[in-house]
């Protein structure tokens, strides 16, 4: 039944129109939702406007959704987080801008695409890994805005470090 | 770097304006390093890597951790254990340094309820005491067994190493002998709830076995003790005979004989060989063979037997095949419906199975009366008949060392249902006994009745003597309930139906707890007697003659003995249910020698009780006393007579008779009683109160270590008396027998 539906209509927030599988759309959690629950399947010519979307991201949304049609829906479980693995394609996807990427995040938050936020996640865990509290800071453009009293206790810690 | 300081000023979107749960998400991806890193970016990350931090229940402290985490950066694991410490509930040590003890010592972990110290460490202190609430302790430690227990009142199970391998056996016996470590084994009795109990050594359970018994949550103990120390096996054997249904080991076979209520039965028997040198003689040996036959025989509740032994000789199949036939099939045979006696589930591992290719034909012939499994992958077959011995040797070694050599399952609360006695007696008995057994059924308590009736009979030489039926039962299930019973036969020379089964049982005590029941008022208030009377000799030793026509002689019997057992046993129950006070009642300055004895016995057993005041008081003062001010009593022992009056006292200051529970108790039997008369005029009128029989019951759920049942029950009863709604005739009120019943059985749902 899936295969022979039509097309479906998303707006981006800047007002462009994109023509999508509706299995492509469905990678969307939100889509999906809206599709099956509020009864939007048989209305064709609806147009699902995605406000919070703009056309460059939105483009790569699709993209990243065609690629992952056909996998299975992710399973509920939080016990492999730490071992999520990254495929090589998946990989290169992310490899943008700081920008871009948590425009990417902020969508795949919005339209609800497990998979995607767990990459993006895996990601963004990556650029943290190792580095001191100042590198973090600068890495990712972060104002130290600790209030000087906390900066104070922050600080004393290292002094403790080597006792035995 | 350059460039990616660049990316930063075109940067529009920053990471904090992510989703907190995008973060958070991420945040939990990353080493504990990383998150100590994050915590200090930024006041928003802190209170990500908080709230993350407190989700946390269970933690592992481990040699990685001290090394990686403790050593590197000690303030932020310090912070990092603070925050984490509420939430906590599973803490687990591998691996400590000075910093981690520190730390926690600092803190308090209050929903810690399971604590894991696994490492041999050198420190003796452990800071256990930021643990109140735990439920679960093990101590893989000896350095720090003197361990004071009564911190941890909800404790409900205690492991004293378990040993993981036999490295760590063979250091804790290096380490301390069972016989002299600091760890108070008395400790152990205040930890209330104690549902399981792993220790060291069965030298150690033996010393507090008593208390044991009492501990009424506990239903599993096990010991790792070596085979030395079989002697003290023995005894705890003989004294947990009614609870243990499990038993794992390398024991005398004639001791678990004694156990009847043994359902599961593993063993390892090892006989004494030179390995080294493979002799001629035969690897199975027929003596302990056939004393497995005879246990067999004897545990007919023997539902699964596992064996590790050499070798096994064919006939020992033959006979087994050939006791199950003539024990259990037979029993079947006769009542097919009545048993439902399981197969014997056999599991047998061999390291030369002579006899397995019978014993495979055999289970296809008598599947239905044994299942059957038998493995030999334990001992693969090695070519060389030597290695062979040495492999088994190994395993033989490795079983008694790393797995606990003796396993009681204590049969409490989870037992199936546990067969109690009951004589419905005669009169209004049956319609009190039936009021008995449907509030039991109400509060769903563990009881299965076997009723049986009492009735006179004579022998073939014209005695009256109790029915064979009586005797069997009360003997097999050693307690029994009892309505009230009258004699057909009066007169001369008859001993009353009471009586014999007091004398056939040696009951050699009579128990009545006296107090005030909400809703019943009397003259007094505030009564709380418990009077303990000695009931096998004294006046009614029933030695009397006649001297010369006009004059009788009756023997007061008084021994040390019998004076001493009912004095142990007045103040055991003035322990168990922490009164303060035991009195004893005499007359021991006319009666010098007598009623002497009887006081010399009582304070000899109170020097036994320091924490328990002993008096003692004349018969006259008590009697004045009791009827003045009976606040002033507490227990009260006595010798027969005295107990037989000031008892019926006591119970008439409390609303008489119908009100009060008794108890008859000796060494391997006690019944719980009704004390009045079987109200002939009344019965079957169901207008009778069974109050009496119900608070004997419950007297005798407590007597079981049922005490939740018995807590249960008893305010059901409490609640229908204070109500004053529903309350039999002899109350003042207007309800049927059966209406109390109901309105008992209503407040247990």
């Amino acid at each position: 039944m899936c295969d022979e539906m039509p097309n479906i209509k998303l707006e981006s927030s800047d007002g462009e129109i994109f023509d999508v599988d509706v299995k492509i759309a469905k990678c969307s959690g939100t889509i999906r939702t809206m599709l099956e629950d509020c009864g939007m399947e048989d209305n064709v010519n609806a147009i699902v406007p995605l406000l919070n979307v703009n056309s460059a991201i939105l483009r790569k949304i699709l993209v990243w959704a065609d690629h992952h049609k056909d996998d299975p829906l992710p399973a509920e479980d939080d016990e492999n987080k730490r071992t999520y693995h990254i495929s090589l394609w998946d990989a290169d996807f992310v490899k943008v801008d700081q920008s871009t990427l948590f425009d990417l995040i902020l969508a795949a938050n919005y339209l609800d695409i497990k998979s995607l936020l767990h990459v993006t996640c895996k990601t963004v865990a990556n650029m943290m890994e190792g580095k001191t509290p100042e590198m973090i800071r600068k890495f990712f453009n972060i104002p130290n805005d600790f209030t000087p009293a906390e900066k104070e206790q922050l600080g004393a810690e290292n002094e403790w470090s080597e006792e035995e | 770097m350059d460039h990616q300081c660049l990316d930063c000023f075109v940067v529009k979107l920053n990471v904090y304006q992510l989703p907190e749960h995008f973060l958070m998400e991420t945040f939990q991806r990353l080493d504990l390093v990383d998150q100590f890193a994050i915590r200090k970016v930024c006041p928003l990350f802190e209170s990500i890597i908080d709230l993350l931090w407190r989700r946390i229940e269970h933690i592992e402290i481990n040699r990685n951790i001290v090394n990686e985490y403790v050593k590197k950066s000690s303030q932020d694991f310090k912070i990092y254990l603070s925050i984490i410490s509420d939430r906590l509930t599973e803490f687990q040590f591998t691996f400590w340094n000075l910093n981690v003890t520190n730390f926690v010592a600092n803190l308090n972990f209050p929903n810690v309820h399971s604590l894991d110290l696994f490492d041999l460490g050198k420190q003796k202190q452990w800071p256990l005491q930021s643990f109140p609430n735990l439920k679960k302790l093990r101590l893989f430690i000896p350095t720090i067994w003197a361990v004071n227990l009564t911190l941890f009142r909800y404790l409900k199970h205690l492991n004293l190493g378990t040993l993981g391998d036999p490295e760590n056996f063979n250091y804790i016996r290096k380490q301390l002998s069972p016989y002299d470590h600091k760890f108070d084994m008395n400790c152990i009795r205040f930890c209330e709830h104690l549902e399981e109990l792993h220790i060291y050594s069965t030298m150690d359970i033996f010393l507090i076995v008593e208390d044991l018994i009492r501990m009424t949550n506990l239903r599993l103990i096990t010991c790792y003790s070596s085979v030395e120390n079989i002697r003290s096996l023995a005894v705890m054997i003989t004294m947990l005979k009614t609870y243990i249904y499990t038993f794992m080991g390398n024991v005398d076979l004639t001791l678990l004989r004694k156990l009847h209520n043994l359902k599961i039965l593993k063993l390892a028997y090892l006989p004494k060989y030179d390995w080294n040198h493979s002799s001629s003689s035969s690897l199975y040996d027929l003596e302990w063979e056939s004393m497995l036959l005879n246990l067999i025989k004897c545990n007919q509740k023997l539902e699964i037997l596992h064996i590790i032994v050499p070798d096994i000789s064919e006939g020992f199949f033959h006979n087994l095949i050939h006791i199950l036939q003539t024990t259990r099939d037979s029993a079947a045979a006769a009542d097919a419906a009545a048993t439902n006696q399981p197969p014997l589930q056999f599991r047998c591992i061999v390291s030369d199975a002579n006899g397995k290719d019978f014993f495979n034909n055999m289970v296809k012939e008598k599947k239905e009366m044994l299942k059957i499994m038998f493995e030999k992958g334990f001992f693969t077959q090695l070519s060389s008949r030597g290695k062979k011995y040495a492999n088994f040797l190994n395993i033989s070694r490795g079983l008694a060392l790393t797995k606990p050599l003796a396993i009681f399952k204590v049969a409490k609360p989870e037992t199936p249902k546990i067969k109690v006695t009951l004589v419905e007696g005669h009169g209004i008995g049956p319609e009190i006994s039936k009021a008995v057994t449907k509030v039991f059924a109400a509060a769903k308590a563990p009881i299965e009745w076997e009723s049986i009736c009492i009735e006179e009979i004579k022998d073939d030489q014209g005695r009256i003597v109790l029915p064979q039926e009586v005797i069997e039962s009360f003997t097999k299930n050693k307690v029994g309930l009892k309505g009230p019973l009258t004699n057909v036969t009066p007169g001369k020379g008859y001993r009353s139906l009471n009586m014999m089964l007091h004398k056939e049982f040696k009951l050699y005590v009579n128990v009545r707890p006296c107090k005030n029941i909400e809703g019943c008022p009397t003259l007094y208030k505030d009564v709380d007697i418990i009077t303990v009377r000695e009931y096998s000799e004294g006046e009614y030793s029933g030695i009397e003659h006649e001297i010369v026509e006009g004059v009788v002689q009756s023997i007061k019997l008084i021994t040390k003995e019998a004076s001493m057992r009912a004095a142990k046993y007045a103040f055991e129950l003035a322990k168990k249910y922490k009164r303060k006070k035991v009195t004893a009642v005499h007359k021991a300055n006319i009666m010098r020698m007598s009623d002497g004895l009887f006081l010399e016995s009582v304070k000899e057993v109170s020097q036994n009780y320091p924490d328990i005041e002993f008096e003692e008081r004349y018969l006259d003062t008590v009697c004045v006393n009791v009827v003045q001010n009976p606040m002033k009593y507490d227990v009260l022992i006595m010798p027969n007579l005295y107990g037989d009056i000031l008892s019926d006292t006591c119970a008439g200051l409390i609303g008489g008779l119908g009100l009060t529970a008794s108890a008859s108790i000796g060494d391997n039997v006690a019944i719980f009683e009704a004390l009045h008369g079987t109200a002939m005029d009344i019965a079957g009128q169901n207008i009778a109160n069974p109050t009496a029989l119900l608070l004997s019951a419950v007297m005798m759920l407590q007597y079981m270590n049922l005490q939740e049942f018995a807590d249960k029950i008893s305010k059901a009863i409490y609640a229908v008396l204070k109500d004053r709604k529903v309350r039999t005739k002899d109350l003042g009120g207007e309800s049927k027998c059966t209406d109390f019943t109901k309105a008992i059985c209503a407040k247990l749902k």
